[in-house]
């Protein structure tokens, strides 16, 4: 009996162990790539119908990610310009300046209709939202990566399932994201990062939406959204960047 | 010799039916994009950081901007001005035609990140009206000039157009609905997760009654919102000595993807005494955008209206590019209502056209006939609208 408690207990402690180690694994990576101060850089992001048009849109985005902050202005097309959106917490404000209204809306939305949704520009929030059921070893290109299977704690996020590739240096390489039923919804590529001070910025991304394809030839095309990220830089903001009325102000 | 030669030349066509299926089933079968090929080297790097104000380019221009635009609205309709379903009859036929263009001047000068100046002016023309020829512009639509910078303040002084409340079709908690028609001055206060704003402003009439013009003759607005995750809660008040005191609380969550919101206003003003409420429901899956709205209102003795509208649009349904919308109003006190269909599309740049049918119904004296905007007052039109506008 006493060796039955305590193999039971051994198996116990062992299970904590193994679920805290995952758990850091996805703590390693939030803490990698969010900031402790303000984040800015300019969001250059194409997105190509499947066999179509492309779209290209320029924004600026600032973050403070310990507030759970970001601001998204549009530099690009003019017709745009100034246009904004700002995240608090959960909650996304857009501003109409024809209608002079604010539009309250989640930030599980697309970004300017693209392949982003408005929960990709923030801070990242891997250990808050999921957990890790699944794990495994694969080599992606150049990388010998981890694969994590990720279940979402809560309904808050875009995608209840995902899957991750992360690199040894802790870094989220590919991601591919699932509906409750297993469908693949998204595939999201981070073939490269640049670092600023101490953590890690994406330097190009590159999202295919599964929901949106067509055949082209022989060839299966998906909406793509290709985002290339420049001129970062931890400058201070006011903290009257992050309000409605600096929304108000700089629309046009 | 025959078995073997029968044997070989079937192992040959079989091979060649292998063959050939192989080869078929290589070309049909389908690739799918991927985006592996992206890793086949690490790229990593480190950042240079970047010295330029990334706000400068919202926040200042060297010179002011002038921009404006244009648009020109012309088309025919035709219809009944009476209509009765029951016996299927169509009288007073009428048929219209009309135009009517627009232009409008903005001025936009940010010659510091914490001082703007906005003005725009607007002049119209419709020949079919009373005159033939512009219209000679009355004054700014708006004028106003933004200040911000000191303890995160943000004020706003002049002639402006602003909009609270959530409707999209009935939207009762719009109490600044008028502003745009005096001098105001707005001031914001942002604490954090909290919003307050103030406003002072006039009007015409405002001092009608006064000897002398004070303070008291002032309308004054005040409104603060809060937000919490997935839920936004906004109260405002309004209060003139002449019109009286109006008060508003609204809230909006985000359910399932849906935007549900609710108004309410109470007024004490002897011309619209009263409460009136508000629920709503909207969502918008980017091709397709759905509104609800119910709206019920009164005053002590009795509940004098309840109202309920639906909307629904299609963007890119057909074509690509042709759009439909429908929308529904009923009035169930007085059985009157108004049913609303069109398509639009573009022809040219600049161009847009709209195929449109609008019935009213209810009897005289209704709310919906009574606010028929059909310039015929058809019960029954369909139309056809060509819009010309460009932003410059």
């Amino acid at each position: 009996m006493n060796k039955r408690l305590r193999l039971l207990f051994q198996n116990v402690i062992l299970c904590c162990a193994v679920a805290l180690a995952q758990d850091a694994v996805l703590l390693r990576t939030d803490q990698l790539l969010n900031f402790s101060g303000d984040v800015a850089a300019e969001y250059r992001i194409e997105k190509r119908d499947p066999g179509g048009s492309t779209e290209i849109t320029i924004a600026t985005i600032f973050r403070r990610d310990e507030k759970g902050l970001f601001l998204a202005l549009i530099l690009s097309p003019s017709a745009d310009k100034g246009k904004g959106y700002l995240k608090q917490g959960d909650n996304l404000w857009l501003y109409d300046p024809v209608g002079k209204t604010f539009t309250f809306t989640s930030a599980k939305e697309r970004f300017q209709n693209s392949s982003m949704r408005n929960s990709d520009l923030g801070r990242s929030t891997l250990s808050k939202d999921y957990r890790i059921i699944g794990q495994r070893n694969e080599k992606l290109g150049s990388f010998d990566c981890e694969v994590f299977d990720l279940e979402a704690l809560s309904d808050k996020v875009s995608f209840p399932r995902s899957r991750i590739w992360v690199s040894p240096e802790g870094l989220v390489r590919k991601a591919e994201d699932y509906s409750l039923s297993g469908q693949l919804m998204r595939t999201t590529a981070i073939p490269s990062y640049q670092k600023l001070g101490e953590r890690w910025l994406p330097q190009s991304m590159v999202i295919l939406d599964h929901l949106r394809s067509k055949r082209v030839g022989d060839r299966i095309e998906y909406e793509r959204t290709s985002i290339q990220i420049s001129k970062p830089t931890t400058r201070p903001q006011p903290d009257s960047l992050y309000t409605k009325e600096y929304l108000e102000k700089i629309a046009r | 010799m025959r078995k073997p030669f029968l044997l070989a030349s079937t192992l040959l066509a079989l091979g060649y039916v292998v063959a050939y299926t192989q080869e078929v089933g290589h070309g049909e079968s389908t690739i799918e994009e991927s985006l592996d090929s992206l890793f086949e080297a690490n790229q990593d790097g480190v950042a240079v950081e970047d010295e330029s104000d990334m706000r400068a380019v919202f926040e200042t221009d060297s010179r002011p901007v002038v921009s404006g635009s244009f648009k020109s609205t012309g088309g025919a309709a035709f219809g009944w001005r009476e209509v009765n379903l029951k016996a299927l009859e169509f009288t007073e036929f009428d048929g219209t035609i009309g135009v009517t263009s627009e232009a409008t001047l903005r001025l936009d000068a940010r010659p510091t990140s914490s001082f703007r100046f906005f003005a725009s002016v607007s002049t119209s023309v419709d020949p079919f009206g009373s005159s033939v020829g512009w219209s000679y512009p009355s004054g700014f639509s708006e004028a106003y000039a933004d200040y911000s910078g000191v303890a995160g303040l943000f004020a706003r002084v002049g002639k402006f157009s602003s909009s609270w409340g959530q409707g999209k079709v009935f939207n009762p908690g719009d109490l600044v609905s008028d502003l745009s028609t005096g001098f105001a001055l707005r001031l914001v206060v942002p604490l954090s997760r909290f919003s307050v704003s103030g406003i002072a402003f006039m009007k015409d009439g405002f001092f009608d009654g006064s000897p002398s013009p004070s303070w008291k003759d002032l309308g004054y607005l005040a409104r603060i919102d809060a937000s919490s995750p997935g839920l936004t809660v906004s109260a405002g008040a309004r209060y003139q000595v002449d019109e009286g005191l109006k008060a508003m609380a609204g809230a909006k969550a985000i359910v399932g993807g849906f935007d549900l919101y609710a108004d309410a206003v109470i007024s004490t003003s002897l011309a619209d005494y009263g409460w009136v409420a508000l629920f709503g429901v909207y969502k918008d899956w980017t091709d397709m955008v759905l509104a609800g709205e119910q709206i019920v209102g009164g005053d002590l003795a009795c509940l004098a209206s309840i109202r309920s509208a639906v909307a629904i649009g299609f963007n890119n349904l057909l074509f690509g590019n042709w759009d439909l919308g429908f929308r529904i109003e009923q009035d169930w006190i007085d059985s009157s209502g108004s049913i609303w269909a069109a398509f639009a599309f573009p022809m040219f740049e600049g161009l847009q056209m709209q195929v449109f049918s609008r019935a009213v119904y209810g009897l005289e004296g209704t709310y919906y006939r009574n606010r028929n905007e059909d310039p015929s007052k058809r019960m029954l039109a369909f139309g056809l609208i060509g819009t010309l506008s460009f932003d410059f």
